[in-house]
């Protein structure tokens, strides 16, 4: 884990390798058919979550913005949840005020895991919401299954 | 026979006794009697047949030729000295005959033979006459120009069949044919007659009428026939149509079915699009769950310190009241109102403890609730979707199951056939009215039937005589049939022997024999000329040449008719005489016929005008003339006067 921090300067704005960008906007943007995700915050969450189960950690190369914090902020159990991953990755109780940090965190993150996705969903020609599905099964721990299946049982 | 010499007493314009010799010498037999029109010519011709056959004769022979009295005469003497003497030489036996006119068209003929006694008197005489040369031949024998002309006219098939006929010598059966002709017009008379006493219009009608009546009731029986048929084939299209309705309303249950299957389906789509929209929304939020042990892992860490999770709000409002949540009063610098004081101190000096504390509760509520839900929502939405998948790939079978049953039944229009079926039901509604009505007919008509049979019986008992007058009447009709048959066939026959040698004649007659190559007397008794090219020439002919042909006819019917005469005549020379018989043709032809005529005939007797003869014509006959004689008609005393020449 890294090593408590000065507060993040950075802007407010959320970043995304460049690289990455088409991606994202299969996977949100669409004249024709409804896409599996309503917005880019949506795939920079999952991608963020994807990359931490997996424990990649990607540093952007060549950034580009994709929303602002304050559509994070529309819904506050995701910034508790972005602060929640900072605080785990840091350790550090001051980085829970740490915008910058905590989106650095997140991207880096969400930079590993977009991969994972890209794969998964976004390559797929048909049907990318039960993709999304099945990727989300596959990574919702299982005690969270069992429950599931405890309960139905 | 050969005509020795012609005397004609006050006949006509021949005033006074007048006689002409005619030429009997084998080599010079040519008579030549010359005479303007008007002069006299026609006059001797009708002298001869007068003389030898009667008035009556002359009449159908020349027409109605007036008086044959000298006028001249009359009005000088009113005597009534008339008479003709014709002299011939008859089997080597000399003759004459003389006719004289009474009074009021009477004559009295008689026939002598020179040298014997008594004479024969008139229809003693007459019959002899007939014997030597019966007047239905002489016309071939004494003929004038207008003959020449008729037989080779277009048309002419009748008077060329009459000639021929008349050849014939079958008076017997020509007596037959006529008066059987007369004896059938005579009971087809009666027979009228007696049909027209028949009752009610006479049995013919009353067989008529049940002819009629059969008739009509055998229609209307085939009518009634057809008529059932009709229903019957309607009837049968009736059932065709149950059958297909039958069938089509299992279809319409089909359709019906697969009408509702298809709302359960749209349904069950449209939920299944709920769903999966559902799906998706949660899916959207799928990063909760897999956020998970991160929560945990953060809350575990946050757990650990001393974190308050009591709101700032929330103190100032103790604070301010009081009191304690559970109601018990906070007394000031009581140990409550410093803890709650010393809290809100806290609080309001970090803006970290805010932080944390949300964190804190929002981790705690994600955690606790919406992963779980999140994830139950999740499970429950996609098993519905599955159910819902189930559902659809079921219903979708039903439809291609009824789809392919439906295949089965022939679309139809429902109303149409209904309509049709109604048609069908109008139909024999309507034939059986027909047949009814038809029926009702055919009674009234067996009916009528068996009022005519009884009527029928009643007009036969009269009718044994219609029966028997109608068969003579078909008897002497077919025996007529039979007479007219045979007597065609004697046409035929005698047909079949002149047509060579009118041929003969022909073509020692024509000028220019290389452009015909035969003459034909058709069945139907027509004179044709065959051309070079073996077409018919008659259309092409020139006046003259139809002349040339009707002479060669003509010649050839006297030649015929020579060897047709009684007593074995076959050897008997006979004379012709040709009144102006070169009046339409053109020197060319008359060079021709005049140098070949002299050679057919025994004896040539030749009446012509001023102008017929010309040079190279007279020519020809020069040395074939016997006797010349001129008729001088003198204007003055109305009379002719007959001057030799020759």
């Amino acid at each position: 884990m890294k090593s408590k921090k000065k507060s993040n300067p950075r802007n407010n704005r959320i970043h995304i390798d460049k690289i990455h960008h088409p991606v994202y906007k299969v996977l949100t943007e669409s004249e024709e058919v409804k896409q599996p995700f309503d917005s880019m915050k949506n795939v920079f969450l999952l991608a963020t979550f994807l990359g931490y189960h997996q424990n990649k950690r990607l540093p952007l190369k060549d950034k580009v913005d994709i929303f602002s914090w304050d559509v994070l902020t529309r819904d506050e159990e995701n910034v508790s949840l972005l602060r929640a991953l900072a605080l785990v990755v840091t350790e550090d109780i001051e980085v829970l005020t740490d915008q910058g940090r905590i989106l650095d965190i997140a991207e880096e993150f969400a930079n590993a895991g977009i991969i994972e996705i890209n794969e998964k969903i976004a390559e797929m020609q048909e049907n990318k919401v039960m993709h999304m599905v099945s990727l989300v099964g596959e990574y919702t721990p299982d005690d969270i299954i069992l429950s599931l299946t405890e309960d139905s049982i | 026979m050969k005509l020795n010499y012609i005397t004609l007493k006050n006949f006509r314009q021949y005033c006074g006794e007048q006689t002409i010799h005619f030429a009997i010498n084998n080599e010079r037999h040519v008579t030549v009697i010359h005479g303007v029109n008007g002069a006299g010519k026609t006059s001797i011709c009708i002298a001869l047949n007068w003389c030898l056959y009667g008035t009556e004769f002359i009449n159908n022979k020349f027409g109605q030729i007036g008086e044959l009295v000298s006028k001249h005469l009359v009005a000088r003497i009113a005597g009534d000295d008339t008479s003709v003497k014709v002299g011939f030489t008859y089997q080597d036996e000399e003759y004459f005959a003389e006719r004289k006119y009474v009074r009021q068209g009477k004559t009295s003929f008689f026939l002598k033979k020179v040298g014997a006694t008594p004479p024969y008197l008139d229809e003693d005489a007459e019959d002899r006459i007939q014997l030597m040369i019966p007047k239905e031949i002489s016309v071939h024998f004494f003929f004038d120009g207008e003959k020449i002309n008729n037989f080779a006219l277009p048309e002419s098939n009748e008077e060329v069949r009459h000639a021929v006929c008349n050849i014939l010598n079958i008076e017997a059966v020509e007596r037959g044919i006529q008066h059987l002709e007369k004896v059938a017009g005579n009971y087809n008379s009666e027979l009228n007659k007696e049909l027209k006493k028949q009752p009610e219009s006479g049995l013919q009608i009353l067989q008529n009428k049940k002819e009629e009546l059969k008739k009509r009731r055998r229609k209307l029986t085939e009518s009634v026939t057809e008529k059932r048929q009709e229903i019957a084939k309607a009837k049968k299209q009736i059932e065709d149509i149950d059958e297909e309705l039958e069938a089509n309303i299992a279809s319409q249950e089909l359709a019906e079915n697969r009408k509702n299957i298809e709302e359960k389906l749209n349904q069950f789509k449209h939920t299944k699009s709920q769903v999966e929209e559902r799906i998706r929304e949660l899916a959207n939020h799928g990063y909760i769950p897999i956020a998970k042990p991160v929560m945990d892992k953060a809350l575990e860490i946050l757990k650990n310190r001393d974190i308050l999770t009591i709101p700032e709000p929330l103190l100032q409002e103790l604070l301010k009241q009081m009191h304690c949540l559970c109601g018990r009063p906070i007394n000031p610098d009581s140990q409550e109102h410093q803890t709650v004081q010393s809290l809100l101190r806290k609080i309001t000096s970090s803006k970290l403890t805010t932080v944390l504390s949300e964190v804190f509760s929002d981790l705690k509520y994600v955690s606790l609730s919406r992963v779980s839900d999140i994830s139950k929502d999740l499970k429950s939405t996609l098993s519905d979707n599955q159910e819902l998948d189930r559902k659809i790939a079921s219903h979708e079978a039903n439809l291609i199951e009824i789809a392919k049953r439906l295949k089965n039944f022939n679309q139809v229009d429902i109303r149409s056939l209904q309509n049709d079926r109604d048609k069908c039901q109008r139909k024999i509604g309507g034939y059986e009215k027909e047949i009814q009505h038809n029926q009702e007919e055919i009674k009234k008509t067996a009916k009528a039937i068996n009022e005519v049979n009884e009527e029928i019986r009643i007009a036969s008992t009269s009718s044994d005589k219609v029966e028997r007058l109608k068969r003579y009447a078909d008897i002497a009709e077919q025996v007529f049939g039979v007479m007219k048959r045979i007597h065609a066939l004697f046409a035929e026959n005698m047909r079949k022997k002149i047509e060579p040698i009118v041929e003969d004649i022909f073509k020692q007659l024509v000028w220019k024999s290389s452009s015909f190559q035969n003459v034909q007397l058709s069945p139907d008794f027509e004179l044709q000329v065959i051309d070079k090219f073996g077409e018919q020439a008659k259309p092409e002919l020139s006046a003259g040449e139809r002349q040339v042909l009707s002479l060669a006819f003509i010649l050839a019917m006297a030649q015929v008719a020579a060897e047709k005469m009684p007593l074995n005549m076959v050897n008997e020379p006979y004379p012709i005489l040709m009144d102006t018989p070169f009046g339409k043709l053109s020197e060319e032809p008359r060079k021709n016929i005049t140098k070949t005529i002299p050679n057919i005939a025994d004896q040539l007797i030749l009446f012509v005008t001023d102008t017929e003869l010309g040079d190279e014509a007279r020519k020809n006959l020069n040395s074939r003339i016997g006797k010349e004689y001129n008729l001088q008609f003198d204007q003055e005393m109305s009379a002719t006067n007959v001057t030799t020449i020759l």
